[in-house]
């Protein structure tokens, strides 16, 4: 419930405090509130359903409206709210790039969206009821467990942490491939890509035996991929502070041009 | 200043005898020995070639023949005189583009034992153009993009960025600003948006020294500076829109974004104005009373200094580090504009341009760096004035992009000349504490060029080699004239074949702003 109280305060919904999904009147409210101030499918006049229908009843029309994926039965009512609350917050950042007050090329936040949509958690993370399956939910378990990660908490959590791990370690570097690639070379041209390679990315000492000679400069070339890997985040970090602080100005009428 | 030089002992031998404390040791080495002026506490050793060897034999001869009264302290002497200052470690250098300058030569390098309670800091040897500086931006345009609208560009640049004596930026700035810049350094343009996560990252120092203090700066040197930031200024200072004329080094180019003859990149020469020059002026009035309070005796006058741990000696380090910061937002701020003139210019934005930071050096400043003497390691309070810091592959304070092809060092030549892209190499390290040449260096005195060379020739000639200028006063421009300069290919060459630095890309002017 956590995760859908911070969405809710951060799209500046006054009762976020004290919503309870069991309590109908206080989902009516926020249905009706989303729908009015970020949403807005419905026309004003077909927005009455929403204060007067049963329940149940305007829940399932609106979720239809909207295309949701999700059965409006009582069971899945979290998982259903907080996609509509995702609805209002997609909506809510369109209108803010829209305006001009997110740059969406410069805004990491869209990146991580986009990848969502990607990556094959995201079908699990459309489909609630296949995380209620305990054979789905053990092989999620047994996957972070033999990455290394901590295998308790949220599964779908887990999932995409995992999905992440995985595309980090196997994915676009291509580090599988290469490596395989390795394998098929011949001890010749082994030699010879090493040798290259210590002439293009030289050690820079001598420790008096070519093999140790060899490993260092290949753990110093891993040592410089790390340093400009976390050169690269700080950078992504600077310029996330500069969203908030930068404000360049010139003023023409200042300058002067001298003698 | 005023030309206030003491006369020393060694004034009174004859030239003959004078020149027999110099030995050559190889094509292009020399070394001074202990003796040619009073009080050497380490030899001095300079690096030239055979022509400019001869030019600095003239200067000793004239100041012999005239009895060193009158004219300037040559070059050979004040590489002697520093030799002579408290806590000098190995050697009193001088790079291959040396010429007199105040105090110390420029193209001086000394380094000071920071573990020697004995030893100084001196003003004259950081230069009044306290963080002095080249960067270089490049760009992914070529010759062809630019040749056809070269006018435009030129006329843009000098539209953007303000220049010449009394020119005022057109970055709002209070006191309060101004005061953070100090401390601050390339930070400040950061947090204010003026400068990309690169551009610090692709900067000496990361653009900020952090022995920063703002209330070691007078009032007078904030009022200096408040109105002048983000402006070029005058005298050897200029910008330039320049062309890759020539790889020598293929990878190196590689790894600093240029890839091809004809790239375009543009190069800003320029240092902390008017608050520098009064920070440097203020030091040398204070360290007067420091030197007679601690019974420092110099050869020369203009050698100014004080104890690295005494009040002025820190007050003034403090006070040097926020000039240098006000130097690196200072480019920074004229990087901005650049960025903003050829965006408009190309109707594309700077980073479609590609218009990252290839480096920035100084070379007028003091700083404290480790090196090995003698095979043991030492903490150093390396002066270089005039001459830029030359760090090898490998060395932990570079940035990670050339930790393999070492430190990115930025030579601008003399107006309409050609300018370098050397990289940093072991040898320098070993031998001149990472340090190598800055520039051309003077040949001739600023009045001399002033007297012999008409401005319209000079222009004549720039618009010969197809080199668009603007400048905010033409008459000054004849100080800066290519013939007052030495030639600059000739310096490289001797820094190249010394191994103090080697050669990587060749640049040559298409547009030069000047003040």
């Amino acid at each position: 419930m956590t995760s859908l109280r911070v969405k809710l305060d951060a799209l500046g919904y006054p009762e976020a405090e004290s919503l309870h999904v069991d309590d109908d009147d206080g989902v009516r409210q926020l249905l009706i509130w989303l729908e009015a101030t970020k949403i807005r499918r419905y026309s004003v006049e077909e927005r009455s359903q929403l204060v007067d229908a049963p329940l149940d009843e305007a829940w399932r029309a609106y979720l239809a409206a909207l295309d949701a994926p999700y059965p409006p039965d009582a069971g899945a009512r979290a998982q259903a709210l907080a996609w509509v609350v995702g609805v209002a917050i997609s909506l809510e950042y369109a209108d803010a790039v829209a305006r001009g007050a997110i740059d969406a090329e410069a805004d990491p936040g869209t990146e991580v969206v986009a990848m969502d949509e990607e990556r094959p958690g995201a079908a699990v993370a459309d489909d609630a009821s296949l995380l209620a399956d305990d054979a789905i939910v053990g092989a999620i378990r047994a996957l972070a467990a033999a990455l290394g990660m901590p295998a308790e908490g949220e599964p779908l959590d887990t999932l995409r942490a995992a999905c992440h791990a995985v595309h980090r370690r196997f994915g676009a570097s291509g580090a599988a491939a290469s490596a395989a690639a390795l394998d098929e070379l011949t001890e010749a041209e082994a030699v010879e890509l090493a040798t290259n390679m210590e002439k293009t990315f030289p050690l820079g000492f001598d420790t008096g035996d070519p093999l140790v000679n060899r490993a260092a400069a290949i753990l110093k070339l891993l040592y410089v991929h790390d340093l400009r890997e976390l050169q690269t985040q700080i950078n992504e970090l600077i310029v996330a502070i500069q969203n908030v602080t930068a404000d360049p100005k010139t003023n023409s009428k200042l300058g002067k041009v001298g003698r | 200043m005023a030309d206030t030089r003491v006369m020393d002992e060694t004034a009174e031998y004859s030239l003959e005898e004078q020149e027999g404390y110099i030995k050559k040791l190889d094509a292009n080495t020399y070394e001074i020995a202990k003796g040619f002026v009073p009080g050497m506490r380490v030899p001095g050793r300079f690096y030239v070639n055979d022509e400019l060897r001869e030019l600095m034999g003239d200067e000793l001869r004239q100041y012999t023949s005239a009895k060193g009264v009158g004219g300037f302290v040559p070059a050979l002497k004040q590489i002697a005189n520093v030799a002579q200052l408290p806590g000098i470690v190995r050697y009193s250098f001088a790079m291959p583009d040396v010429h007199s300058g105040y105090g110390f030569p420029i193209g001086g390098v000394a380094a000071f034992d920071m573990d020697d309670p004995e030893a100084v800091v001196s003003p004259g040897g950081v230069g009044f153009d306290i963080n002095c500086g080249v960067r270089v931006i490049r760009t992914n345009l070529r010759e062809e993009d630019v040749r056809p609208i070269q006018e435009e560009l030129a006329q843009a640049l000098f539209n953007h960025i303000p220049v010449g004596v009394g020119s005022k930026g057109v970055i709002p700035m209070t006191m309060a600003d101004l005061e953070e810049v100090l401390e601050m350094g390339l930070d400040w343009s950061l947090r204010e948006g003026y400068a990309w996560p690169e551009d610090k990252e692709h900067c000496e120092e990361y653009g900020r020294l952090l022995a920063a203090d703002p209330s070691k700066v007078s009032r007078r040197a904030k009022k200096r500076g408040l109105p002048q930031l983000g402006t070029l200024g005058a005298g050897n200072h200029y910008l330039e829109v320049q062309k890759v004329e020539e790889i020598y080094d293929v990878d190196g180019a590689a790894k600093m974004g240029i890839d091809a003859v004809g790239q375009i990149v543009v190069m800003v020469h320029s240092g902390s104005r008017g608050l520098g020059h009064q920070v440097a002026t203020d030091a040398l009035i204070e360290m007067e009373q420091a030197m007679r309070d601690d019974g420092i005796d110099v050869n020369d006058k203009q050698l100014s200094c004080a104890r690295i741990g005494s009040q002025a000696g820190q007050d003034y380090l403090a006070a040097m580090a926020c000039a240098s910061n006000y130097a690196f937002v200072n480019r920074q701020s004229m990087t901005f504009l650049v960025r903003q003139a050829f965006a408009s210019v190309f109707g594309k934005s700077p980073q479609e341009l590609d218009m990252s930071l290839i480096y920035d050096v100084s070379h007028n400043i003091a700083k404290v760096e480790e090196h090995l003497v003698d095979g043991t390691p030492k903490t150093l309070l390396v002066h270089r004035k005039g001459s830029t810091r030359a760090f090898p592959p490998g060395h932990p304070m570079l940035p990670v992009d050339y930790t393999y092809i070492g430190q990115p060092i930025l030579i601008g030549g003399s107006m309409g000349s050609a300018s370098y892209i050397l990289l940093g190499t072991q040898k320098g390290m070993d031998e001149t504490f990472g340090s190598t040449c800055h520039g051309a260096g003077r040949r001739c005195s600023r009045s001399k060029a002033r007297r012999e060379v008409k401005y319209e020739s000079v222009l004549d000639e720039l618009a010969a080699k197809n080199v668009s200028i603007r400048v905010a006063s033409p008459k000054l421009i004849a100080e800066e004239c290519t013939s007052s300069y030495k030639d600059i290919d000739a310096v490289i060459e001797t820094c190249h074949q010394k191994g103090i630095g080697r050669k990587a890309v060749k640049l040559t002017p298409i547009c030069c702003i000047k003040g």
